[in-house]
């Protein structure tokens, strides 16, 4: 099933992966922004729906995505997504953290990188 | 904040947004299904898929909905709804449970609401907590000649909250600076008369500064102040709330209307608020306040107020601000000690008595104390019922639990978590819990009315102190939420610990409980039995009691005896008019046809009154008056007296032993007297004392003749059945100062006596229709009331054993019942090897009567320390009585039996082919 080349998410990175994906895509639905993530991560993070609509939820919930009813390529009525400025703003604070976060796990994993 | 206010919408749109969720999560499934279909899968295998990679929708839905506000509040709506329907469903569970836990908590409710009541609650005054009772302790000299109220003595000593009018003013005046002092008194009974019409009520008399000090406002007129309570002062009265909504039915111009107390005639200066009952013993609700100084004048039969000698002044004092209780208390031991040594020389030096102070704010203590037993006991029995109830139910919503297995699988499967059935089955408790509650203070209403008399209350007192008011539904609230974790809890986590696959696989095996769950059902019924134990013991020995005391000889003939009284002190009757009227009621009774006879008595017989005092024979030298030897000698030397006319004896069929009753020509004679045999005994050792002297009185005037005895009677009780028969001198009313109180008069009819009572009646109308008729009722009727408390108690717990052992049967039927279910293939095996119905009945009345032994095992030392709080009320049976143990372990074992006949009967029929091939 294919499930080796699947990658589980580390904790708390899904919001950021949504907003990100928000903020590149502009406007989309949910299914929109779990296969943007499969695509651009070539099939590495795979979405669970379980939790990407719950996610979806709770960001709307504080303020950072705004939902309304479109209607998709096919005519069929679909809920859309898009980030407003409070969510761009902690996508922000998200990718900086991440940033350390990143740099500090690859000093560890490879201190010749540490030294300078 | 936003967070919030997002929040809120959501919740009030919740609806709205649980169908968005489904809407987009179909689109999503739609959309995958599609792009799988791409992929070249066929369409089926593609939709199958696509709704897996979803997941479970239920469980999405449910999560997104509690992110989105008020969780608990929803889903606590959801859950009550869902356990409404639940309920309606199995409505012979829901009544069951209902009503077992409402009899459980409508008991303890009640038993609250008389406690509350009697032993708690504060009287309606100002700051009652700065408020505090006076009593004196003495040595065992007495200081005084006479008293009103309540006196304690014993070896020790005396002691008493009643002081002497001297003693009250000296409070008042020496100890201002510390404690303001009230005084009062507890007239009893008055003759109230408003325009004329008269009827017996109840009077206080009290002190000028009362109203004042206690902080009370009438809610009409203006209360009683100084200028009233003046020897002088225009007579002026208040009256309570309940008075004046009887008699005046509310009317606002009550207030300056007349008043005639004891005939005198009183202005009506204002009226009591509702919540105030005055401040004497718990229970009483005076309908009249006069003042202090008016005492005289409504009771002139009692001793002079102001002698020093007399002490019958209550007192409640409120301490100034700042003052300890010990410094007012040093005070007023001074004050006290000061004015009994003014009034009795004889006792300065040593043993003059002292004051102690309790807290006041309840009133006064002796008859609460009195009833703080029963109530306890009351409360010993509601709270086993309440525990036999939680069993039951929580047997019962076990066996739901299994019952419902399938459907709790179903829940757990469609993605409900553990913890959200749980919560599903608390909330299903809580709703038997509620619905309990609600029947139990419907219940505890009319539970506590019929409590009173069962503790000790007399009829006036029920309707001022029962009810239901906010602190009993708080109560109710506690104790069905108790009772909902005390039952729901074990249950609900038992049965939410389902195994999927076991749930919902088909056939017989389904849901059969685990060891652990079987034991625990067990162990619940078996405590219902334990618990029940108690309950029909004590039950069983309060009717036992109750039998005996019925059974007791009374030594007089109690049938065809037509009892009633009347009181001329109270119309105004002086000595002569007293004996004109009641030597005249007396020959017109006789008169009467279908009257076999008619007597008189100062007390009625087995009513709690009587006479006591002192009698020994002259050569017995009384202690000298003072003499710490007094008391001791008065004690070994107690007498009831009765004071009688001639035909007392013919009438009441006493037999007379030796000698003669009394006669008219007695009248003017020296002092004689009839005594029983049981004085007769004591004074002479035989009952062979016609002509011999007796002595009555310990303080005696010299000079005064003793009394020679005429007669000896067979024994026969006087205040009541429990006692043995006490040492009794009758005296003769024509020898004696007039009946300062009531007299009774004993009729015996030929027929049934209460079908006199109208002519009786009109016999003394006839005689002045002013003197009010009371207490009418047949001697019989007379035991009965005085066997009341005994047999409402009796009754009450007999009723609630009734209710433990039903609801224990309950328990063990079901149990059984679902056992037999359960077994059906097990049986129709043994059935089809051979085994006999006989075997098979055998085998289901076993696990009943195993699990009734283990129950009554733990049960019987439970009824053993249970029922000696029993032991004060018993009578004419041992404590921890083994053969009234056996009765109930005998009625338990039968009860046994008779839960287990119905699934006994259900397993024996089972039919060996049918069961096997199910």
């Amino acid at each position: 099933m294919g499930r080796t080349s699947r990658q589980e998410l580390l904790p708390g990175t899904l919001d950021m992966l949504i907003l990100k994906t928000l903020a590149t895509g502009g406007v989309m639905h949910g299914y929109g922004v779990a296969e943007h993530i499969r695509r651009v991560s070539r099939d590495v993070l795979q979405v669970e729906e379980g939790s990407l609509y719950p996610a979806l939820q709770r960001l709307q919930l504080q303020g950072l995505v705004k939902s309304e009813w479109g209607h998709s390529a096919n005519n069929r009525r679909a809920r859309y997504y898009r980030l407003t400025p409070a969510g761009r703003r902690a996508l922000g604070d998200a990718q900086t953290s991440f940033g350390r976060l990143l740099e500090a796990i690859g000093r560890v994993m490879d201190p010749s990188r540490s030294t300078e | 904040m936003t967070t919030l206010l997002r929040r809120v919408r959501a919740f009030l749109r919740r609806d709205r947004l649980d169908e968005a969720l489904r809407e987009e999560l179909a689109q999503h499934v739609a959309w995958r299904a599609q792009a799988l279909e791409a992929e070249g899968i066929p369409a089926d295998e593609a939709r199958r898929r696509a709704a897996v990679s979803v997941g479970n929708v239920t469980r999405l839905r449910e999560e997104s909905r509690d992110m989105w506000g008020f969780p608990t509040l929803d889903s606590i709506v959801q859950d009550l709804r869902y356990g409404a329907r639940v309920l309606r469903r199995s409505p012979a569970f829901a009544v069951v449970a209902v009503v077992s836990l409402g009899l459980g908590i409508g008991a303890a409710a009640a038993v609250f609401s008389l406690s509350d009541a009697v032993l708690f609650r504060t009287l309606a005054v100002r700051d009652p907590e700065s408020l505090v009772l006076l009593r004196w302790h003495s040595g065992p000299v007495a200081p005084f000649n006479s008293l009103n109220g309540y006196g304690q003595q014993d070896e020790a000593g005396m002691s008493s909250t009643s002081f002497s009018y001297a003693a009250y003013e000296a409070f008042r005046r020496d100890a201002a600076q510390l404690i303001d002092v009230v005084g009062f008194a507890d007239l009893y009974y008055a003759n109230l008369a408003v325009d004329g019409r008269a009827e017996r009520g109840t009077a206080h008399a009290v002190s000028g500064n009362y109203f004042e000090v206690l902080g009370v406002r009438p809610s009409l007129g203006r209360a009683l102040a100084e200028p009233d309570d003046r020897v002088d002062a225009a007579p002026a009265a208040v009256i309570s709330d309940a008075f004046w909504r009887r008699r005046f039915g509310a009317a606002a111009d009550a207030v300056g209307r007349s008043l005639d107390v004891n005939g005198v005639r009183f202005t009506i200066a204002g009226v009591l608020p509702s919540a105030f009952h005055g401040t004497g013993q718990v229970g009483t609700d005076p309908d009249v306040y006069v003042p202090l100084a008016a005492k005289r004048l409504v009771v002139p039969s009692d001793d002079p107020p102001m002698d020093p000698n007399f002490w019958w002044v209550l007192t409640v004092g409120r301490l100034k601000p700042g003052v300890t209780m010990e410094a007012a208390r040093g005070a007023l031991d001074v004050i006290l000690k000061r004015s009994v040594a003014a009034a009795r020389p004889s006792l300065a030096g040593a043993g003059l008595p002292g004051v102690a102070l309790e807290p006041g704010g309840r009133g006064q203590t002796e008859e609460r104390a009195s009833l703080r037993d029963p109530l306890w006991t009351m409360g010993l029995i509601a709270m086993l019922v309440l525990l036999v109830a939680c069993a039951n139910v929580a047997s019962l919503l076990l066996a739901r639990g299994r019952a419902r297995v399938r459907e709790l699988s179903v829940r757990a499967a469609m993605g409900g978590s553990r913890w959200r059935i749980v919560r599903q089955l608390l909330t299903e408790a809580s709703l038997v819990a509620a619905l309990g509650g609600i029947l139990g203070v419907v219940l505890a209403q009319w539970l506590s009315r019929a409590m009173a008399p069962a503790i000790g209350l007399d009829a006036d007192a029920v309707t001022t102190l029962t009810g239901v008011d906010a602190r009993v539904l708080l109560f109710a609230v506690c104790v069905a939420a108790a009772a909902a974790l005390l039952f729901g809890v074990l249950p609900a986590f038992r049965s939410a610990d389902v195994r999927l696959s076991a749930g919902l696989q088909e056939g017989g095996r389904t849901g059969t409980p685990s060891r652990k769950a079987r034991a625990l059902s067990g162990a619940l019924v078996a405590a219902q039995i334990a618990l029940s134990l108690p309950l029909v013991a004590g039950a069983g020995l309060l009717v036992r009691s109750l039998w005996n005391l019925q059974r007791v000889d009374v030594g007089f003939d109690a049938s065809h005896l037509l009892l009633f009284q009347v009181d001329p002190s109270l119309s105004g009757y002086d000595e002569v008019r007293t004996r004109q009227l009641i030597d005249g009621a007396l020959e017109r009774l006789r008169a009467t046809p279908g009257v076999v006879g008619a007597s008189l008595s100062n007390h009625k017989l087995l009513s709690n009154s009587a006479t006591i005092g002192v009698a020994s024979r002259p050569d017995e030298v009384a202690p000298a008056e003072g003499s710490a030897d007094l008391p001791a000698f008065e004690r070994r030397h107690l007498t009831w007296q009765l004071t009688v006319d001639e035909r007392f004896f013919e009438t009441m069929r006493i037999p007379v032993r030796h000698g003669r009753t009394f006669a008219a020509a007695d009248a003017g004679g020296p002092p004689v007297a009839v005594i029983n045999a049981t004085l007769a005994r004591r004074l002479f050792g035989t009952t062979e004392a016609v002509g011999r002297l007796m002595r009555t009185g310990s303080r005696r005037r010299p000079g005064t003749p003793d009394t020679t005895i005429i007669g000896v009677v067979a024994d026969s009780h006087y205040t009541n059945v429990r006692s043995e028969v006490p040492a009794t001198a009758y005296l003769y009313y024509r020898q004696l100062p007039v009946f300062k109180s009531a007299v009774t008069f004993e009729v015996r009819t030929a027929g049934a006596p209460s079908a006199l009572a109208g002519t009786v009646r009109e016999v003394m109308r006839g005689l002045d229709r002013n003197v009010p008729v009371f207490g009418m009722l047949t001697q019989d009727e007379q035991i009965r009331s005085l066997l009341r408390q005994e047999r409402v108690f009796a009754t009450l717990s007999s009723l609630l054993a009734g209710i433990g052992l039903l609801l224990s049967a309950i328990g063990l039927y079901g149990l059984l019942a679902y056992a037999v279910t359960q077994r059906t293939p097990e049986i129709g095996i043994r059935m089809a090897l051979g085994a006999e119905r006989r075997t098979v009945l055998w085998m289901v009345l076993r696990q009943s009567l195993v699990l009734t032994a283990i129950g009554l095992a733990a049960g019987v030392p439970a009824a053993v320390f249970g029922t000696s709080v029993l032991d004060a009320m018993l009578f004419g049976l041992p404590p921890r009585d083994a053969i009234t143990m056996s009765i109930a372990a005998l009625v338990m074992l039968a009860t046994a039996v008779a839960a287990a006949a119905i699934p006994a009967r259900r397993a024996a029929r089972v039919d060996p082919l049918v069961a096997l091939r199910t």
